[in-house]
């Protein structure tokens, strides 16, 4: 059998197709790189689609919005959760029960039929889950007061800027990390913390967290400097 | 020609080395949070160490933010933890903080239902707030 001798430039073409070849697998391993380092972002989507819980054998509570009111004579509505999502409830009916002292806030109020929801009312609903565990049965619906930013318990930190006194009591001025102030009323009512410091010790310059509610302050911790 | 084979062939296993350097570049580019040798796993925990403690507020009892309680009972216990130092309030009344951030307050709870916040703040003027759904009802 004859061998052909190559030339110098025949080696180098011969080379050359090898290495044009090593640049198509790599350009192709690149390619299946960058493809495969897109699917974390796949799946993370698809896991944060399904943050919502099933509903558990155990689950014998539900809080949510009302999503859509219910017809006249429904028995069932859907209530939109943060836990499980959309959840179908149905509610046949029940006789509420009489309510006692609301302690001078806002009362929630106990439904007897799904026809009275509205949609956006925020409800707690107790039952529990459906045999096939795709809804809840209701067997209490309670209708919670609407939201109200005023009586939302908040804490103020920040530095009293003026502290001021009158036949109603004390309001300090509290100059907040944000540069904003607020003002907020102290009664008798109002515990100041650490134990031992009283209003007298509320004075220009002290830093302190105020826990406020409608306006009022429950509470004042003198924070240590 | 077996001497052209022959080149492109160390053509080819050129190819199969830097496959190889290439895949384990990108082995290196996405490696998890559980890879042991990840640089990003190492360095995380030593910037954490001059980061300021973050605040937190954990329940313990009770576990769940959707709670049933008989209509004998006119007050929730609420415990739980939070960074030592910080301020909480149940409902707006201030609870008790220990030495190590456990804590117990009280808040007074009406027939039906009650939604009770649970604010912890830091010095630094941060908020973490926790929602309890307590049904007081026979």
């Amino acid at each position: 059998m004859r061998h052909k001798q190559l030339t110098i430039s025949g080696r180098l073409r011969a080379a050359f197709i090898g290495g044009a070849a090593s640049l198509v697998l790599v350009g192709t391993t690149i390619a299946g790189t960058a493809l495969a380092a897109d699917q974390p972002t796949t799946t993370a989507t698809t896991a944060a689609a399904q943050t919502a819980e099933a509903l558990g054998l155990h689950t014998h509570q539900l809080h949510g919005i009302v999503k859509t009111a219910p017809s006249a004579g429904a028995t069932t509505f859907t209530l939109t959760t943060v836990r499980y999502g959309d959840v179908t409830v149905s509610f046949a009916g029940s006789t509420p029960k009489g309510r006692a002292h609301a302690h001078g806030k806002a009362r929630s109020s106990e439904l007897a039929k799904a026809a009275e929801l509205k949609a956006g009312d925020r409800v707690v609903v107790l039952g529990r889950t459906s045999a096939d565990g795709k809804s809840f049965v209701a067997r209490r619906v309670h209708v919670l007061p609407a939201k109200d930013a005023a009586g939302k318990a908040t804490h103020l930190v920040g530095t009293i800027s003026s502290v001021a006194t009158g036949s109603a009591g004390t309001t300090l001025t509290i100059k907040l990390a944000d540069g904003t102030t607020q003002s907020v009323s102290v009664s008798s009512e109002t515990k100041i913390r650490p134990v031992g410091k009283s209003v007298a010790d509320l004075s220009v310059g002290t830093r302190v967290t105020v826990v406020s509610k409608n306006g009022t302050a429950t509470s004042v911790v003198v924070i240590p400097t | 020609m077996r001497l052209k084979i022959g080149s492109a062939l160390i053509g080819m296993a050129l190819a199969v080395s830097m496959t190889a350097v290439a895949l384990a570049q990108a082995d290196d580019d996405t490696a998890g949070p559980d890879d042991p040798v990840s640089t990003d796993t190492v360095a995380a925990p030593v910037a954490n160490q001059s980061a300021p403690p973050m605040l937190f507020l954990q329940l313990v009892d009770p576990t769940e933010e959707d709670v049933e309680v008989p209509l004998g009972t006119a007050q929730l216990t609420v415990r739980g933890i939070t960074l030592p130092g910080a301020v909480v309030s149940v409902d707006g009344n201030l609870a008790d903080v220990d030495d190590q951030g456990g804590f117990v307050g009280l808040s007074p709870i009406d027939q039906g239902a009650n939604e009770i916040e649970v604010v912890a703040s830091d010095g630094q003027g941060n908020q973490v707030t926790t929602t309890l759904f307590v049904v007081r009802s026979d």
